[in-house]
């Protein structure tokens, strides 16, 4: 059985699909701010290519190209030495711009090395470090989803989950995306009787519009106040490289998607609620009560439901790649639209890729 | 893409890590109590499969390799066995006679090149991967030179169990004595000598099995008033096994990281500042150019 083609030599869109990277000339959600704690290192991997994230003793995070110059080690396997990034070998320090700039050894008689590994824009917003994978150049003109729900002193309640799942982030798109899957979470109800009432891409979004029951779980169903949140449809985009939803502006969420290789892909979920109802009552749960009953939920509730759709699309991904050659029977239209706007991306990307670097600036 | 192989190597880090090790050598195998009689093993050499066996009357056999029993090792010399006879093992004085030095065998399999060993070995500029270890402080490279066969080294550098930072540094020789290793020095501010051999037996081009063989002399501490036997400076070294292990298995993971690194990034420009490290290369590959010119001619011309 051969492997799925590469993208120079898929011929179908489904093959371009699943071949195709991410535009890495956007931002990329890569990690948990909390997860890298002063005077650590870390590793993050954007599409193959590895990146050491880590936060200096003042609390500044960084990120750079994951070797050191000497030997090629992963900085991430070194220590964080004050304001400098140490490679485990021979403790070569690099700082904030990616300069080596102390070897703690003798230098045999040589100057220091004039050495500057790449370094990439970095950001932290919604409790996520986010990194620029692309030219640099082009970083503060793209910007990170705006989510004002999720910022200033009246936000609404959040608790971000992740998983890292051994499927080409298109896949990942369809699934959150196509809501003909509603028989693999029957037993969460997370949304029946799906019809798509619209579909449509328009420049880099896909737009899609369900007439749709939204939480119809038996338990989970009652912290819906369906009073005042409209149950019955839903508003969804891939917004690229995003992905969200919007039911009545009342339940939210938005995906980030890491594509860590052409088959891993790390998704971050943030699901945010305006408000839950207690069940059984009209009762709307008090605001500085939500991050608790979010942290429950997410364990209880909708961390097994995502844990269907990671055992779904990982399985997809195996058969894909024994199945790659077979004739594609896909009823979804919107699903042929995700598809060509990824492949048109990393259209764009390639041929960008190829122009000189002058034409860009 | 992977790293190029030893003809296509645009530069002598891209060759070093691609050269092998000149077979017509007695390499190290495995340790003769790990081949009792009846017992088969089998290694591989450079990627060619080699069994050792022994037969119920204790004769050892490596398939068509020349095989020798010396220093509690079973040998093989992979080359031409025509050359096995001119070829001699490595002496080891230390280790015969009536009252050898005391002496521990530790070995290690490692994802790594035979020549990122050989880096690791002789280029002590590395002391900050071992900064937990309070015993060892290397200091300047003071000498290094170079003939057709070895790589010779002295450095000065503060060694032992209780070595203090105004400790006088003793001197330190490291030789790359083709294809072995060995370093010889004393313990700082207790008066001993220790010399190891490192044998390495490269499995193939990305695996390399390390056989140290460390020896220690008497000791003589400053508050005993005879100096320490070598039956109980085996003793000590049995109980400083777990640390001496674990000082060398921090080589061992750098040396797997580089190995990575190296697979991922060997087209990447050479940064490298110890004049040493060079010398080294360049004997490694001026042996695996010798041996591939070897192979290569014509059967009439070697005959």
């Amino acid at each position: 059985m051969s492997a799925p083609p590469v993208f120079a030599e898929a011929r179908s869109r489904r093959e371009k699909a699943r071949a195709a990277g991410l535009h890495p000339d956007y931002w990329y959600a890569v990690e948990y701010e909390r997860a890298v704690r002063p005077g650590t290192v870390t590793e993050v991997t954007f599409w193959d290519t590895s990146i050491a994230l880590w936060r200096d003793r003042e609390g500044e995070l960084h990120a750079v190209e994951n070797r050191c110059a000497h030997r090629q080690l992963k900085l991430s396997l070194g220590s964080v030495e004050g304001c400098h990034l140490a490679c485990a070998y021979h403790g070569w320090g690099y700082d904030a711009e990616g300069r080596l700039a102390h070897i703690p050894h003798e230098m045999f008689g040589r100057p220091m090395p004039d050495v500057r590994l790449r370094t990439y824009p970095l950001r932290v917003r919604y409790g996520l470090v986010w990194i620029f994978p692309g030219d640099p150049a082009l970083a503060d003109t793209r910007r990170i989803p705006d989510i004002p729900e999720l910022e200033g002193p009246d936000r609404w309640p959040c608790v971000p989950l992740d998983f890292t799942w051994r499927a080409h982030h298109s896949m990942i798109v369809d699934n959150v995306s196509d809501f003909t899957h509603a028989w693999l979470h029957r037993k969460y109800r997370p949304f029946e009787d799906a019809r798509l009432r619209r579909s449509e891409l328009v420049g880099d979004r896909v737009e899609l519009a369900y007439d749709t029951q939204v939480g119809r779980g038996r338990i989970s169903g009652r912290f819906v106040d369906r009073r005042r949140v409209n149950t019955s449809a839903m508003d969804l985009c891939y917004e690229y490289p995003y992905q969200w939803s919007n039911t009545d502006g009342k339940i939210k969420h938005w995906c980030f998607f890491l594509p860590i290789d052409a088959r891993t892909t790390r998704t971050f979920f943030l699901f945010y609620f305006d408000s839950l109802k207690i069940p059984l009552t009209p009762l709307v749960i008090p605001r500085r009560l939500m991050s608790l009953v979010l942290r429950v939920s997410n364990r209880v509730l909708i961390g097994p439901l995502l844990a269907q759709d990671g055992f779904a699309v990982e399985a997809e991904q195996r058969g894909w790649e024994a199945h790659h050659d077979r004739p594609v029977p896909d009823l979804n239209p919107a699903v042929s639209l995700f598809q060509q706007l990824t492949v048109r991306k990393w259209e764009e990307y390639l041929a960008s890729r190829e122009r000189p670097a002058v034409a860009r600036a | 893409m992977r790293p190029p192989a030893f003809a296509q190597a645009l530069n002598p880090r891209q060759r070093v890590r691609a050269a092998g090790l000149d077979p017509d050598h007695w390499y190290a195998a495995e340790y003769e109590r790990a081949l009792p009689a009846g017992a088969t093993h089998t290694t591989r050499f450079w990627g060619r499969p080699i069994t050792l066996a022994r037969d119920a009357g204790g004769r050892l056999q490596a398939g068509a390799c020349p095989v020798r029993v010396r220093y509690g090792f079973a040998w093989i010399f992979p080359g031409d066995p025509a050359r096995a006879g001119e070829v001699p093992l490595p002496e080891i004085p230390e280790l015969e006679g009536p009252d050898p030095w005391a002496y521990v065998p530790i070995d290690f399999t490692w994802c790594a090149h035979h020549s990122m060993v050989i880096d690791n070995l002789c280029d002590l500029s590395h002391a900050h991967l071992h900064r937990r270890f309070t015993s060892f402080h290397p200091g300047r490279l003071l000498a290094s030179d170079a003939d057709a066969d070895r790589v010779r080294l002295s450095y000065e550098a503060r060694v032992g169990p209780l070595v203090r930072r105004r400790v006088a540094p003793s001197p330190m020789s490291i030789c790359y004595e083709y294809p072995y290793h060995w370093a010889a020095f004393e313990w700082s501010g207790i008066r001993g000598r220790i010399k190891y051999w490192t044998f390495l037996l490269p499995l193939d081009a990305r695996t390399t099995r390390v056989f140290f063989v460390m020896m220690y002399d008497t000791l003589r501490v400053a508050a005993l008033p005879v100096p320490l036997s070598h039956r109980v400076v085996r003793w000590l070294l049995r109980a400083a096994q777990p640390t001496v292990r674990s000082l060398l298995d921090q080589d061992g993971v750098a040396l797997e990281a580089e190995q990575a690194g190296y697979e991922a990034h060997w087209a990447a420009p050479v940064v490298e500042l110890n004049p040493a490290v060079s010398l080294l290369h360049k004997l490694t590959i001026r042996k695996w150019e010798a041996h591939l010119a070897r192979v290569e001619a014509p059967v009439a011309v070697t005959a």
